[in-house]
């Protein structure tokens, strides 16, 4: 047989439930027999083989409580030494049923048996005895008295043979017949007959003819007595030895107690002999009485041990089974369940159990995923980064981040490059100490963005004979819609502003030499014709240099005109930003160009509390601009200016419904001294979109529907 | 001085009431003649309990059982026991005939019954034994012989529970033969 299966009965139901049954049948069958040693005889009581069974059975019970008590002792023990779960509360379990159980057993056996000690003292302590006693005195006294009576007649017998002869026999027992009152009297010789006298009363035939024993024991001892029960009642005859003449005489004289008589006395005589075995197994009574309760204390004590140890393990299966799926489970082992099931609390707390280990297998399979997922990403991620890296490593474009702080977080190579700093700043470092000296201005900017909206904007730096041209913009990085850093891209746009500037430098002096040479050949050719009329010396010489110096100082006033107008160009004033109210600002500037042309109407559509932060005086300078060529470029229409604020943005649309622009004029139509009227300098749009870009903002235009050209400023507010 | 007088004095005190007290073999007698082993011995003291004079009174099969062992007698060694025989005696009273019948059983077998009026003679029979052959000598004849006999008297109870058999000490004798005559 398999040890799982030695061990595995124990808990098949079948067993448990039959040791409990015969513990209690076989106290049952005790209990029982204690009942009826009510009925049971002294001797059954007290024999040596009850007490001997009844005692074995004790040791037997003992021995059992001791193996099974011991046994579990020691295994609660080694349980204890070795940790295992639940061994701590099924000692506290055991030792609680078993001080429950034993502790009222033990007093009741003790009490118990105690009493019925007392209580059978007292059986021999009542007047019972004195009454049996003085009962069997009294019939003892009754059966002496036949006794002596029929001795005192037997010894007369006796006398009178010895002393008359065999010849005086007769006479003899007719004399004890009257004066004893003996029931019968005879002489036996040699055992038979001799002569023989008796009450015709008295059942004679019932008396058995003495026995030999009684007739030896008469000759051997010289007298002895002989008590008989018969049917009809009790003969007591005494006998004597007749010593006559070497013969083997015997007198026998007897009295009858009749039935009744005879009855009691017996009764008497009995129940004083019962009482008297009784008394003299007093200790055996007590012995085979204390034994059986001993015996049934023994199977209660043993069922109970043997519940307490089964209810404990039943009790403490499933906590001990609780107890190690929670350190399995604590051991990382979330497949683990208990397969114990119950209808209980215990029960319901093992489905629990399992159903949170359910749920976290659930989980822990969730979240490995999750791990391998973001793994990937975090791959993915790496790979972008470093892709990132290497393109910002690689483009030209200076970029550093930084915190909402203005804690460097990192720079790359060519934003290293640009802002000429000499080591690659630890991340941490703080912006303002590294953009100091000629990169104040870049530090300016940053820290204008925790203020305002980020705006692209150039900046300026000299550095020693040089001037760097940056183009600076911020993008913020946000987390839970809050911005916690910027990422600032430094575009260093000196060789492209340079060559802008080369390019407009040649534009301009294209466009000056053009424009210097259109008054430059009036005044040629005026000055030829005063020349040659002078040489000539025709008449009307006044007139022509009239006419000629008329012609000479218009075109210098021209170019007088122009050179200013370029001074003024050149000397564009610094922008003060400030609060301003566009409202009126451009309200006011639509006023005057209200009724400057016939067959112009001006529709000013400007919002209501539109306020921005520009430069008030800058802007108005933008709009006559526009208004200005708009009118200009109107012969009948409409010239709108409407205005709105979007978000933070101010946008301001100018349209006209005049002439248009081409498409290939519209690229070109910002650059400075590109015109297409026929009186103009070229400088209006271009000083428009200086503005503008001083202002952060941008313009754009369009064709407008269905015909003419509109503008659009967007400008932060 | 003083104090040894006591001491002695108890001593004695004590000697003589336990010796007193116990039932004991007295009159240990064994002899071999024709092959044949005789024992005879009294069994002393018995009667001094009331308890097993009110059993007997009582009418309970009362009685002793005496344990009467035959040895190879060896000095200076081991004894073995070469045969052995139980005797016992039992009386039982009839309070209706006031009759003591005794009956005298020998390894289990009744040997004899007699009936009994005179307690003083019963009380003799049942402690006065004289078995002749009782054993057969025949094969151990040259050796040593010695008998021992002890009586087992009454029941008495440990802790009111369990039973005891009282019995009295070991009562040696050698066997005599007509040689150490």
């Amino acid at each position: 047989m398999k040890a799982s299966t030695i061990l595995d009965y124990r808990k098949d139901p079948r067993f448990v439930i039959t040791v409990p049954l015969v513990l209690f049948l076989a106290t049952s069958l005790v209990y029982y027999l204690m009942l009826r040693a009510r009925e049971l005889s002294p001797e059954a009581l007290t024999s040596r083989l009850l007490l001997f069974a009844l005692w074995n059975i004790n040791v037997i019970l003992i021995i059992g409580i001791l193996f099974v008590l011991t046994r579990n002792v020691i295994k609660l023990i080694l349980e204890r030494q070795r940790g295992v779960a639940g061994s701590r509360f099924r000692t506290k379990l055991v030792l609680t049923y078993l001080a429950t159980a034993l502790v009222p057993i033990g007093l009741l056996f003790f009490v118990a048996t105690d009493l019925l000690r007392v209580s059978i003292d007292r059986w021999f302590n009542t007047p019972v005895r004195t009454i049996l006693t003085n009962g069997e005195a009294i019939a003892e006294q009754l059966q002496t008295e036949a006794i002596e009576r029929s001795g005192r007649a037997a010894a007369e017998v006796e006398d009178a043979v010895e002393k008359g002869g065999v010849s005086r026999v007769d006479e003899a027992l007719r004399h004890v017949r009257t004066t004893q009152g003996v029931d019968v009297a005879g002489v036996y010789d040699d055992g038979a007959v001799l002569s023989l006298l008796a009450d015709p009363r008295a059942p004679v035939h019932q008396m058995r003819e003495p026995s030999t024993q009684f007739l030896e024991k008469i000759a051997a001892d010289g007298g002895a007595f002989k008590i008989e029960v018969t049917p009809a009642g009790k003969w007591i005859r005494s006998g004597r030895r007749i010593d006559a003449g070497g013969k083997n005489l015997v007198a026998i004289a007897g009295v009858f107690l009749s039935g009744e008589i005879a009855r009691m006395v017996d009764q008497n005589v009995v129940a004083h002999a019962n009482f008297q075995q009784l008394d003299a197994q007093r200790q055996a009574l007590k012995a085979s009485q204390t034994s059986m309760f001993l015996t049934v204390t023994l199977f209660v004590l043993f069922g109970t041990l043997w519940i307490s140890i089964y209810v404990s393990r039943r009790i403490t299966g499933p906590v001990q089974a609780l107890a190690e799926g929670t350190r399995t489970l604590a051991g990382g082992d979330y497949g683990h369940r208990i397969e114990l099931r119950g209808t209980d609390e215990l029960g319901q707390l093992i489905e629990s159990f399992n159903s949170m280990a359910e749920q976290l297998e659930a989980q822990r399979d969730a979240v490995t995923a999750s791990n391998r997922e973001t793994e990937e990403v975090n791959r993915r991620l790496g790979d972008e980064r470093a892709y990132l890296s290497t393109i910002l490593e690689s483009v030209s474009t200076g970029i550093l981040a930084c915190t909402d702080q203005l804690e460097l977080l990192s720079i790359n190579r060519a934003a290293l490059r640009i802002l000429q700093l000499p080591a690659e700043p630890a991340p941490g470092t703080r912006l303002d100490e590294i953009l100091v000296g000629s990169l104040l201005p870049i530090g300016g900017y940053l820290r204008e963005l925790r203020k305002r909206e980020p705006r692209p904007r150039e900046v300026s730096l000299s550095r020693g004979s040089e001037i760097l041209y940056l183009e600076i913009s911020a993008a913020p990085m946000t987390s839970a819609d809050k911005t916690i850093g910027w990422v600032v891209a430094i575009e260093d746009s000196t060789q492209l502003i340079q060559a802008q500037k080369l390019a407009a430098w040649s534009e301009a002096a294209r466009r000056i030499a053009h424009e210097i040479k259109n008054p430059l050949t009036p005044i040629r050719l005026s000055a030829d014709r005063i020349r040659k009329k002078f040489h000539s010396g025709d008449e009307g010489v006044a007139t022509v240099v009239d006419e000629g110096c008329r012609t000479i100082v218009n075109s210098v006033t021209e170019l007088q005109s122009m050179v200013d107008e370029f001074s003024r160009f050149a000397r564009m004033p610094a922008i003060h930003l400030r609060m301003s109210d566009v409202t009126a600002i451009l309200r006011e500037t639509a006023q005057l160009y209200s009724e400057v042309k016939p067959g112009v109407t001006l529709e000013a559509d400007v919002a209501d509390d539109l306020r921005a932060v520009v430069d008030p005086e800058q802007i108005r300078r933008a709009i006559v601009n526009l208004l200005d060529n708009a009118v200009e470029a109107t012969d009948e229409g409409v010239v709108k200016l409407h205005a709105r604020l979007r978000g933070k943005i101010l946008r301001i649309e100018v349209s006209d419904t005049g002439r248009g622009v081409t498409a290939a004029d519209r690229e070109r139509l910002f650059l400075p001294y590109y015109s297409t009227k026929d009186k103009g300098t070229g400088l209006g749009l271009a000083i428009v979109l200086r503005i503008v870009k001083d202002h952060d903002g941008r313009i754009t235009v369009h064709p407008n529907q269905p015909h003419g050209t509109r503008f659009e400023i967007e400008i932060p507010a | 001085m003083a104090r040894r007088i006591w001491f002695f004095a108890l001593v004695l005190l004590f000697a003589e009431l336990s010796s007193a007290a116990e039932p004991k073999i007295s009159k240990l007698s064994a002899s071999e003649k024709d092959g044949k082993i005789s024992v005879a011995f009294e069994l002393t003291g018995a009667f001094e309990s009331d308890q097993l004079n009110q059993a007997l009174e009582s009418g309970l099969p009362t009685g002793f059982t005496y344990h009467v062992e035959l040895e190879r007698y060896r000095p200076n060694w081991f004894d073995s026991t070469v045969a052995k025989a139980r005797i016992e005696v039992i009386c039982t009273y009839d309070s209706r005939t006031r009759e003591y019948l005794v009956n005298y059983r020998r390894d289990g077998k009744l040997v004899r019954s007699e009936t009994l009026n005179d307690p003083v003679e019963l009380r003799r029979r049942m402690a006065l034994i004289v078995e002749p052959e009782l054993f057969s000598s025949g094969a151990w004849k040259p050796y040593k012989l010695r008998v021992r006999v002890r009586a087992d008297l009454m029941r008495e109870f440990l802790l009111n529970m369990i039973p005891w058999d009282v019995s009295t000490e070991w009562g040696e004798t050698r066997v005599r033969t007509p040689r150490s005559k």
